[in-house]
């Protein structure tokens, strides 16, 4: 279980992945971040590293197999959007923490920054408000 | 809301989420006469009914409140009464919002989605700092807390 403290909102993991391109974005942020354990190596008997296998898209997206598509998400919205997001019970959190507002910035600029970003990723309306939620990891 | 932000997950636990301070329950009743004002806070409170017993005739028996003493001694059995007292108080009083674990820790602080509009981040955590000297005379530097507290 994991606290989930954010300004921000929720969405069904399905709608999220249906937003133009996203689970294409989703993909490559994780295909592509070097800090993130993607790279699934093949050890040998001789514990040689013998590949690197990298999840085809087909098996990237398949819902079965919804933890390397969180990893894609998070990093999706931290690298490009600056937001925290968290995946639980067939939802994706996304906010920032209300411990994140920065030193010089207000209530009002911090509330106008968080919700233009999550605009930016959903590119529609959406609930925002203050979540405080104990969830699981990777429940389906 | 055990304030905490609505997200009470069952009736033993819930998340608390504040900027501010941890220190031991008993260390904190005696800061700055503390315990005076959790026992005012108890006297004036519907908590103060904890001394009082129904009888089988419809009547009660037992005096209207319980001493400090008693209250403030841990053997006594008026623990949930002490920490909602205390709690109350913090929260009426010092308008902050507080817990207490089953640790005997207490953590308080002020809640960051409670931030006004035109205040700054640097704002907020300086007025935090300020109340807990002021109110306690804690000069430590808040920070993030962010517990699930069991209660």
């Amino acid at each position: 279980m994991k606290a989930v403290i954010i300004l921000g909102t929720k969405i069904d993991i399905q709608k999220f992945l249906e937003i133009e391109n996203m689970d294409d974005f989703v993909y490559i942020s994780y295909i592509v971040n070097p800090l993130i354990p993607l790279r699934d190596f093949r050890f040998s008997y001789t514990s040689r590293r013998t590949g690197v296998d990298f999840p085809s898209k087909e098996t990237f997206t398949c819902p079965t197999n919804r933890r390397n598509m969180v990893i894609g998400i998070k990093s999706l919205l931290k690298l490009k959007y600056d937001l925290f997001s968290e995946y639980s019970n067939m939802m994706v959190y996304i906010g920032v923490s209300p411990f994140d507002i920065g030193d010089n910035e207000t209530g009002k600029e911090f509330r106008l920054r968080v919700y233009d970003s999550i605009k930016e990723v959903l590119n529609s309306d959406f609930e925002f408000k203050e979540i405080g939620e104990l969830v699981s990891y990777y429940e389906n | 809301m055990k304030t905490k932000l609505d997200f009470v997950t069952n009736s033993s636990s819930t998340n608390f989420c504040v900027y501010g301070i941890e220190v031991k329950f008993s260390n904190f009743l005696l800061m700055n006469n503390i315990h005076i004002l959790v026992y005012v806070y108890y006297l004036c409170s519907p908590y103060r009914e904890v001394g009082k017993f129904p009888q089988t005739d419809g009547s009660w028996k037992g005096s209207d409140f319980v001493s400090m003493n008693d209250l403030l001694d841990n053997t006594k059995g008026h623990n949930s009464v002490l920490i909602n007292s205390t709690e109350s108080m913090i929260r009426a009083i010092f308008g902050m919002e507080s817990i207490v674990n089953t640790y005997g820790e207490i953590f308080i602080g002020m809640n960051p989605f409670k931030i006004g509009n035109d205040e700054t981040g640097v704002e907020f955590r300086d007025k935090v700092q300020k109340k807990l000297k002021s109110l306690l005379g804690i000069t430590v530097k808040p920070y993030a807390i962010d517990e699930r507290v069991e209660y």
